[in-house]
């Protein structure tokens, strides 16, 4: 009696031990898929830290698009109440030996003539050799004794107002120093000077040329050769640049969209046809269930591949250069399996009993595929044409090979243009770059500013990729919920 | 497919019969009619076959490619050297260090995606209900989505540091390229692969397998795994198989974070290269077109394409096999 008992005790507890572990096994399965959604929104969530800062920062092009030069000076121009024009210059982040920074601290607030290397157009960064103070005594217009390389009030960030957002978000605790380069006089030299009026650049931002004098002119005073008005130009509209704050991605864009626009003409239509061939056309046989085991075999074969067959098929024998048209048709040959199979499935998806009845009706068997099968299968063939570009997006291991430039300084013609006869095929032919390659050329930089722009031509990347997949899913639930056979 | 083709000539036939009620002959529209949908299946049939055209050609360029270089390095050389320098001064072309590089990182991966993979697909079909993993199924392919290039930052920038700090607790020095944290994110990336292939092979499995198992007082973990999942065995396994083609051949992530250094090595917190980011060096790099160094990217291609080909081959046989087990 009392064993039975006791077996019926040791039964329960083994259903307990067994409900138990079904429980903890339901949320170790949840948790794992939840854990790789997480590691997926971590991705984001990185590189959205790292850069989309980059992503929406801008900087400053002169009219004919390049940079400023080494000998201007950059600044606003300014009215002041006597009449005279000044160039009111960006403040500088000051940057100073950390056993000096006492002494610096010291200063705060005070007028100060800092020596050091002056930061590059365009950049707010200065390693200050020596700040000294200057003494109240001298006055305005004499000349300010330790030749220094720019004067101006200095501050501590957040003890003065003065400070700009930028100069203010990067400013570290040893280099939280700030000057206000005094507003120089603006003069324009002899030569031209007259004819310009400064009143047309009041409250811009220009760019000065001082000339010979360079980068340093006498402090209080530019006599400025030339003056150019600036604009600021975004990350997206930027041609790559050795410098990681100019750099941008305009021809990786034009790249993606041009090297996509081929892929998608020559991929998209074959695969449909072979996908129409093998679901309504194919006779049973042996070449048949070849050409099947061989699309599913091509479906496998590494990107990388398909770059060495594009590199020796169509540039060491067509002959065609390392251009648009080689890239976007190796990324076609590499779609060429996803447009095929996913046309297949959504075929396949049509019931037997829609092209009975067109063929009962006297439907040829094109006619019945174009008229009858085709339409309820469009959704599903434009969703999987949809994925197979979110592929071809983001590849990049094969226009390394093919031989996508990585930096390129002008943009392959356009497709379209409004004189006749509106299609210009000169795009085919050009060097390209693609926003992938770009990635990869900023990442692989051992320089972390770049870094930063990997990350935000990442996001430009994954928003591209990303989105057509949504859109197919989109589609997918769309079509799912419309038909019901 | 045969008794369409017997439906579809009956209309043809009958067409005799009724010409005599109709207003015009058919006979010439018929015929275009036919040629018509003659030249369409002819053109439909091209675009088919199309896909060994491109096969053949693979195949065939690569070998092509390569014959240069196999007639300056002897076979044995290649497959047997334990050194890969083909762009030093005095170059040696044993691919076993970029074997060795693709085999740890495969195995890194591997170790992430087979158990995270096989316990999300047996969650997914034995746990979820319908409408979650209706919805989580493509949030997870989303994973495989994300391409490969940003992966390859995600490793080298975000990962690194943290296998870094994990890794310094134990008193292991990880170096900043190393094969560990790219075979990690390249695990991750296959993730969604394997799982989804599983889900497949597990949801094909009756559902009176199921109802047995059950009905003598499983839980639905012990169903899970001692009835449903070896009934989906060969399924599975083809999951992993084609999940090793994909790592195998994937190039970015090892290329942007695994290291410059072909090393005969399996210690994956060392640097090494794979073949696939020795292509990428070569095709980046200056190497003058129809030197002995730059046919050696069509030599490792093609050594790529018979490992990768192997296992698809492999996998698609034993899918084919367990789909129609339970047919």
């Amino acid at each position: 009696m009392s064993s039975s008992v006791q077996n019926l005790e040791a039964a329960r507890a083994l259903i307990r031990r067994r409900k138990r572990s079904d429980r903890i096994f339901n949320l170790v399965g949840a948790g794992l898929i939840v854990l790789s959604l997480l590691v997926l929104g971590g991705l984001i969530a990185g590189l959205v830290h790292d850069g989309a800062g980059r992503l929406f920062s801008t900087h400053e092009v002169k009219p004919d698009g390049q940079p400023p030069g080494f000998r201007e000076v950059v600044g606003t121009v300014r009215r002041a109440p006597d009449g005279a024009w000044i160039l009111q210059q960006d403040p500088i982040e000051l940057r100073v030996l950390s056993q000096q920074a006492d002494e610096v601290a010291a200063l705060a607030g005070r007028r100060v003539a800092v020596r050091g290397e002056l930061p590059r157009a365009g950049e707010r960064l200065m390693q200050a050799d020596a700040v000294l103070a200057i003494p109240e005594s001298l006055s305005p217009g004499q000349p300010i004794p330790g030749d220094p390389d720019i004067v101006g009030q200095l501050i501590r960030p957040g003890h003065g107002g003065h400070a700009s957002g930028a100069a203010q978000a990067s400013q570290q605790a040893l280099s939280g120093f700030v000057l206000c380069p005094d507003p120089m006089r603006l003069e324009l030299s002899d030569g031209k000077g007259g004819q310009i009026n400064l009143s047309q650049f009041e409250g811009r931002r220009v760019a000065v040329d001082a000339g010979r004098r360079g980068r340093k002119p006498a402090l209080a005073l530019i006599t400025a050769t030339d003056i150019a008005p600036l604009r600021s130009r975004s990350f997206f509209a930027s041609m790559p640049s050795m410098s990681p704050s100019r750099a941008g991605i305009l021809p990786g864009v034009v790249g993606t969209l041009l090297v996509m626009l081929v892929t998608m003409i020559f991929a998209i239509p074959l695969g449909v046809a072979a996908g129409i061939y093998l679901e309504e056309y194919a006779p049973k046989n042996k070449f048949t269930a070849l050409i099947e085991l061989n699309i599913a075999n091509l479906a496998g074969v590494p990107s990388i591949i398909w770059g060495l067959a594009g590199l020796a098929l169509f540039i060491f024998a067509l002959h065609l250069e390392r251009s648009v048209l080689s890239a976007g048709l190796t990324l076609g040959l590499l779609v060429l399996p996803i447009v095929i199979i996913s046309t297949r499935e959504a075929i396949r998806a049509v019931p037997n009993t829609v092209r009975e009845a067109a063929v009962a009706l006297g439907a040829t068997r094109w006619q019945a595929t174009r008229y009858h099968v085709l339409p309820y299968s469009l959704g599903g063939i434009l969703t999987g044409s949809i994925i197979a570009m979110s592929r071809a997006i983001g590849e990049t291991a094969p226009l390394v090979v093919i031989g996508a430039v990585l930096f390129i300084s002008f943009l392959p013609p356009w497709p379209v243009q409004p004189q006749p006869p509106f299609v210009n095929l000169e795009f085919l032919n050009s060097k390209f770059t693609v926003v992938p390659m770009q990635i990869f050329d900023w990442v692989s930089r051992p320089q972390p500013e770049f870094h930063a722009n990997a990350a935000a031509a990442s996001l430009v990347l994954l928003a591209m990729t990303l989105g057509l997949n949504a859109i197919a899913i989109a589609l997918r639930f769309r079509a799912r919920k419309s038909i019901k056979w | 497919m045969k008794d369409e083709v017997a439906v579809a000539a009956g209309p043809a036939e009958l067409g005799e019969d009724l010409q005599e009620f109709s207003f015009e002959s058919p006979g010439i529209a018929g015929a275009v009619q036919r040629l018509k949908e003659r030249a369409i299946e002819a053109v439909l049939f091209v675009c088919g076959a199309s896909s060994i055209v491109v096969t053949l050609g693979i195949v065939g360029m690569l070998v092509y490619e390569s014959i240069p270089f196999f007639r300056a390095v002897p076979i044995r050389d290649f497959l047997f050297d334990t050194q890969w320098t083909p762009t030093f001064a005095n170059p040696r072309y044993g691919i076993l260090p970029l074997l060795s590089g693709t085999l740890v990182t495969t195995l890194v991966a591997l170790v992430v995606a087979v158990p995270v993979g096989t316990i999300s697909a047996v969650w997914l079909s034995e746990y979820a209900a319908g409408r979650l993993r209706e919805i989580l199924k493509p949030v997870l392919e989303l994973l495989s989505a994300v391409p490969t290039v940003v992966y390859g930052y995600f490793a080298l920038i975000t990962v690194t540091p943290i296998l870094r700090s994990v890794l310094a607790v134990f008193g292991v020095d990880l170096p900043g390229f190393n094969m560990l944290s790219a075979g990690v994110v390249m695990g991750i990336m296959i993730i969604p692969y394997v799982a989804s292939l599983s889900e497949d092979a597990l949801r094909a499995v009756p559902m009176s397998l199921r109802e047995g198992s059950f009905a003598a007082g499983a839980t639905r973990m012990q169903t899970a795994w001692r009835v449903v999942v070896p009934s989906a065995f060969s399924g599975i396994t083809a999951a992993y198989i084609l999940g090793i083609a994909r790592a195998i051949g994937e190039t970015m992530i090892v290329a942007i974070a695994a290291g410059q250094q072909p090393q005969l090595t399996f210690n994956p917190t060392s640097q090494g290269m794979t073949i696939t980011a020795y292509i990428v060096q070569i095709s980046k790099g200056d190497t003058p077109h129809g030197s002995i160094g730059y046919q050696t990217i069509f030599a490792a291609g093609l050594t790529l394409m018979l490992l990768t080909l192997a296992f698809n081959v492999g996998g698609q046989l034993i899918r084919k096999r367990y789909r129609e087990a339970y047919a």
